[in-house]
């Protein structure tokens, strides 16, 4: 019997890009031909359904699910437009946060594994309940991070919870893959010393790179359109995210965008990308 | 004012996770009451974890009380956050300490002795703690980093990390401390008593370095011993870091 594979994305500090990455990671594997549904945590700041467009088709949310007020199927949206093998259940905007409870998680989780080949957890920001509840029935992490030392210092703790705050490290003391993704990264700010570079970061969470997003002002407009920029393969911001599903799925592909890019002479005539 | 026995007066706390703290006061009168309150400014600024929650044992040695005096000393440790609940030495004043709800353990100072834990784990921090207690002397070998906001403490033995230690974490041991990579975080050595306890690592970034009570915070490190392997350890009670 094959079982779906968990991951969470997460973080410690908020706006890092967490929930760009669960929509774009996501969407790659739908897109890779993976059955795939993406859980927003993030209850009360619901903005994972906007990101996939699907805002208007939301009815039912996690935590009705979890309290059992609807079925799960009811919960979880098809998001069509992207691809048929892309799910996704949205946060609730207004239940608070103390109706996540183990049981109940751990319930919808081992539904949605049984159906599902990745069931991608989108974590919230912070260290409290709901980061908590996000990482631990989890097999695997990304933790995202930004090239600068507040967010990175934050990562650092959010793996000292993964390593002991999940399932399978208090039941059988493993600990879980780990995957570093730099986002936001951009080549000339960390020449000039303003950003750290991946080095800096590497030195300081020492877990292998599953890839380094660029930062791009397409991400913003994508996620505006209800379209994850993985699916843009012009931006190097899609190119990259679509780098780390083939990683993801274990292809050796190498690292782009992640030298400063020399412009050819008419972008520096015209001053353009 | 009598000049030498305010030379002579001392403050010394030693904290230790998982029994109870000391703080050793000596030649202590209302003039130096504000030696002790710098003392404790100064450590709950440094390490607040090793003292928040604590039971204390204040040891009291030529000290010079009365009433206001000694309740003055109480609140100011209660302020912290640490509980002092009994004193040893200087019996004359049996009447003060319990007028405060301090219990009186009797007037012999013996500053090696180990105390027993009051309470099997005081827990100082929600955050993920590994405490390990002995097995036999062999030292507690840790091979992954270890993350902000994670403690470990090797209880009786000595502690060897294969890995960093990150800024906002805290290793400590009763024995000695070996990083082999780099220390960012707090590294506590020699804990319950043991001023033999030295500090190695591969690459000196600490947050903090403490030996049996004495300690220097990040300002304090020398430059040129930055990102350096080297040792710390005590002589005279001073802290001596040497470049490896
Ligand atoms: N690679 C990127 N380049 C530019 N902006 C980005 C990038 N990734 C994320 N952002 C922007 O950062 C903001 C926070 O992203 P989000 O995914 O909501 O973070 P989180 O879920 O961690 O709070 C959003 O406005 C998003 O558009
Ligand atoms: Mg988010």
């Amino acid at each position: 019997m094959s079982k779906g594979k968990v991951f969470v994305v997460t973080s410690g500090k908020g706006g890092v890009g967490k929930t760009t990455t669960s929509a774009s990671v996501a969407a790659g594997l739908a897109l890779a031909g993976k059955k795939t549904v993406v859980i927003d945590f993030d209850v009360g700041l619901r903005n994972l359904d906007l990101i996939l467009g699907c805002e208007r088709k939301v009815v039912f949310d996690f935590i009705q699910a979890l309290k059992k007020e609807c079925k799960l199927n009811q919960a979880i949206i098809h998001v069509k437009q992207i691809s048929d093998n892309l799910y996704m259940i949205p946060a609730s905007q207004t239940r608070d946060k103390d109706h996540l409870t183990h049981e109940g998680v751990k319930e919808i989780i081992s539904q949605l594994a049984e159906e599902f080949d990745y069931v991608i957890c989108d974590s919230p920001a912070g260290i409290e309940k709901g980061a908590k509840m996000a990482m631990y029935f989890a097999d695997e992490a990304i933790v995202v991070t930004n090239p600068e030392i507040s967010s990175v210092r934050d990562s650092d703790r959010i793996l000292g919870f993964l390593d002991s705050s999940t399932r399978l490290a208090e039941e059988e003391g493993k600990r879980i893959p780990q995957h570093l993704l730099i986002t936001r990264y951009s080549p000339d700010r960390v020449e000039s010393g303003e950003m750290l570079s991946i080095q800096d970061i590497d030195d300081i969470l020492s877990i292998p790179l599953v890839g380094v997003i660029p930062e791009s002002r397409v991400v913003l407009d994508s996620s505006n359109q209800g379209k994850p920029v993985v699916l843009n393969s012009q931006d190097p911001a899609g190119q990259a995210y679509e780098d780390v599903i083939k990683r993801l799925l274990g292809d050796d592909v190498p690292m782009r965008f992640t030298e400063i890019e020399k412009k050819s002479f008419l972008g520096r005539l015209f001053g353009g990308r | 004012m009598d000049m030498t026995s305010s030379a002579q007066a001392s403050v010394r706390i030693k904290g230790s996770m998982t029994s109870v703290a000391c703080i050793q006061l000596t030649g202590m009168d209302e003039q130096q009451l504000y030696l002790l309150q710098d003392k404790l400014d100064d450590f709950i600024d440094n390490a607040p974890a090793l003292i928040r929650g604590m039971p204390v044992i204040l040891e009291m040695s030529n000290c010079h009380l009365d009433g206001r005096v000694f309740a003055g000393i109480v609140s100011l440790v209660r302020r912290v956050g640490a509980n002092p609940f009994a004193v040893r030495g200087c019996p004359e004043y049996q009447d003060l300490y319990e007028a405060q709800g301090v219990s009186y353990l009797g007037d012999q100072l013996d500053t090696q002795r180990r105390v027993a834990p009051l309470k099997p784990e005081p827990s100082v921090s929600q955050e993920p703690v590994i405490i390990e207690t002995q097995i036999a002397n062999e030292a507690l070998i840790i091979t992954t980093p270890v993350r902000s906001g994670q403690q470990i403490y090797a209880r009786q033995r000595d502690l060897i990390i294969i890995s960093n230690v990150s800024n906002g974490a805290e290793v400590m041991s009763d024995g000695s401390i070996h990083v082999y990579g780099a220390l960012r975080g707090r590294a506590m050595a020699g804990v319950t008593g043991n001023e033999n306890a030295r500090i190695f690592c591969s690459s000196m970034d600490a947050e903090l370095l403490l030996i049996d009570g004495d300690y220097l915070i990040r300002d304090s490190i020398p430059e040129h011993v930055l990102h350096k392997p080297c040792q710390t350890f005590k002589r005279d009670q001073k802290m001596i870091i040497d470049l490896l």
